[in-house]
């Protein structure tokens, strides 16, 4: 786990301002986020697998905008805004309910919680929030299953009913990327399951279940966590951090980083145009990130290096002797 | 002390039997050394020098495993032996493992497969029927930071020097001289043999053996 925190008396040492008297501590954190998700974007190392339930969890319902900046946690906006009116609505056609002809209402449940789904029929697009800033998705499976991505319009050309559909998950999209969410299609038949007392969230929002077994305190073993995929979304993405003004607030990015994000900030300090802009630094540690950031790029062509790599039979294209008669029709000849 | 150490101290100028800034404890050594963890780091994750073995116990049911991390980082695993049954298992990935098995997260065997899921996990295919078994795990790391006399730093002698010239560079940064640092940034890629890093050094594929093959590496 990296912070800024952990590294700010080597970066005060580099910068050669112990008190923060030219660089302020709050300059710092910005340098320090725009870091890492230079870093981040950059290296592709910053890689998260984790299992979310589902229904998936909100700490918070919410339905106006305001209401955001006063919860913690994971929310969701659970109804529709309707902008006219400045007002949240419930179901669509309460928009309409003032005209002279207004839409008619329609039966239905509308949920606050995902879990609700489990015991009303419902056509509201369940989102599904992905911890921490998605950069790329590289795997994703429900219920150990397969989940291959599409995009809202394809599936909407696809199914134009896709709201609709219940069953065994065979998609995801993104719902709403400034929200982080996705939604499956179709929607898995939820299941009600209280979480075990063995299972626990760790601070990722990932199910994970402790190994308490005599490796942990063992040089040679390591204490794990194994990951419960069952009745669960599994997502393996590559994410960036935004970290808030903490200073010791805990990023989930490789321990290895710690020395090119740093290099970065000493970069942008020396850059920028205060008392302590020093070009000839700016460059140096400019050329330090870009070598330390090239290093960390050739990780993943070494991890897959040592793999055991041969081409495979060539299936060739048999072109059909008489292309109007199937295959399995034996060969005419003259007669 | 140990070599490095002594090598970037005698390089500055100071007095090795009694030093009068870089003393055992104070904030000028714990810089020092900082810098020189970070050099091993650099060299470690450059060239993949250091290995370390990790024995995972398997779950029943479980096919991934996150590490929890407490002594050396790894990078990446290069040899993951299935000690129950004595044989190596083979690296895949996500796309290939999908495409030998649609349902692989489903059926559970004996492990035969493995690869990297993210920079602390790995997936495991097929995840294992019943728990006990245990994966003794080869794999490149980074060495954990040495913070005093009585740890000595986990590194190649060759790269000695390198990492030597790795501290004095960001010694002399943090003095504000940019050309020295510069210098010695050189001076360390060069010694490491990492002169492909270099700034504005055109890089040309490495060729492979066999023409397309790619030999697996021990």
């Amino acid at each position: 786990m990296l912070s800024l925190g952990s590294s700010l008396p080597q970066l005060r040492k580099f910068l050669r301002d112990p008190n923060g008297l030219v660089w302020t501590d709050v300059m710092l954190v910005s340098y320090w986020q725009r870091a890492l998700i230079e870093v981040a974007q950059k290296t592709g190392v910053c890689m998260v697998a984790e299992a979310r339930p589902w229904p998936p969890r909100y700490d918070y319902a919410v339905t106006y905008d305001w209401e955001k900046a006063l919860v913690e946690g994971y929310q969701w906006e659970c109804f529709p805004y309707w902008e006219a009116n400045e007002m949240a609505i419930t179901q669509g056609w309460e928009a309409s309910f003032n005209s002279d002809n207004p839409e008619s209402e329609t039966t239905g449940y509308k949920i606050t919680q995902p879990w609700e789904s489990c015991y009303a029929d419902t056509e509201q697009i369940i989102p599904l929030k992905v911890g921490g800033k998605h950069l790329k998705t590289v795997f994703a499976a429900y219920d150990e299953q397969i989940v291959t991505p599409i995009t809202v319009n394809a599936l909407g050309q696809l199914d134009p009913w896709y709201r609709k559909r219940v069953g065994l998950p065979l998609n995801f999209y993104w719902w709403d990327e400034t929200e982080m969410t996705i939604g499956l299609y179709p929607r898995p038949t939820p299941v009600y399951a209280e979480t075990a007392d063995e299972q626990i969230y760790d601070d990722d929002g990932g199910i994970v279940n402790f190994e308490d077994s005599s490796l942990e305190t063992s040089d040679e073993g390591i204490v794990l966590d194994a990951v419960d995929t069952a009745d669960a979304v599994f997502l393996v993405y590559q994410l960036y951090s935004s970290p808030s003004d903490d200073l010791y607030e805990e990023v989930d990015y490789p321990a290895y980083l710690k020395h090119y994000i740093e290099c970065a900030v000493l970069e942008y300090a020396f850059s920028a145009d205060t008392d302590g802009f020093v070009p000839s630094l700016r460059d140096y540690w400019s050329e330090r990130k870009k070598i330390g950031l090239e290093v960390v790029k050739k990780l993943k062509g070494a991890s897959v290096r040592g793999r055991l790599i041969t081409r495979g039979a060539s299936s060739g294209h048999q072109r059909l002797k008489d292309s109007r008669l199937p295959s399995n029709y034996y060969d005419l000849g003259e007669r | 002390m140990n070599q490095i150490e002594k090598y970037v101290l005698q390089q500055i100028g100071e007095n090795l039997t009694s030093p009068d800034v870089f003393i055992e404890g104070s904030e000028d050594m714990d810089f020092l050394r900082r810098s020189i963890n970070a050099g091993i780091t650099d060299v470690c994750i450059a060239t993949g020098c250091f290995k370390t073995t990790y024995f995972l116990v398997l779950r029943a049911d479980r096919m991934y495993y996150r590490f929890r991390q407490t002594r050396d980082e790894m990078l990446y695993p290069v040899e993951v032996l299935d000690r129950t049954n004595g044989r190596r298992l083979y690296q895949t990935s996500f796309a290939e493992v999908s495409d030998l098995d649609p349902f692989f997260m489903q059926h559970a065997g004996f492990p035969t497969h493995y690869w990297q899921v993210s920079h602390d996990a790995i997936g495991i295919y097929r995840k294992p029927s019943d728990t006990g078994r245990i994966l003794e795990i080869r794999c490149v790391s980074v060495p954990k930071d040495y913070v005093d006399d009585t740890t000595p730093p986990k590194v190649r002698d060759q790269f000695e020097k390198a990492i030597s010239h790795y501290a004095l560079s960001e010694y002399f940064a943090s003095r504000g001289d940019a050309k020295r640092a510069t210098e010695n940034m050189m001076v360390y890629l060069d010694l490491a043999g990492l002169q492909r890093f270099m700034p504005d050094h055109n890089v040309m594929p490495l060729p492979q053996k066999g023409g397309n093959y790619a030999f697996a590496r021990q």
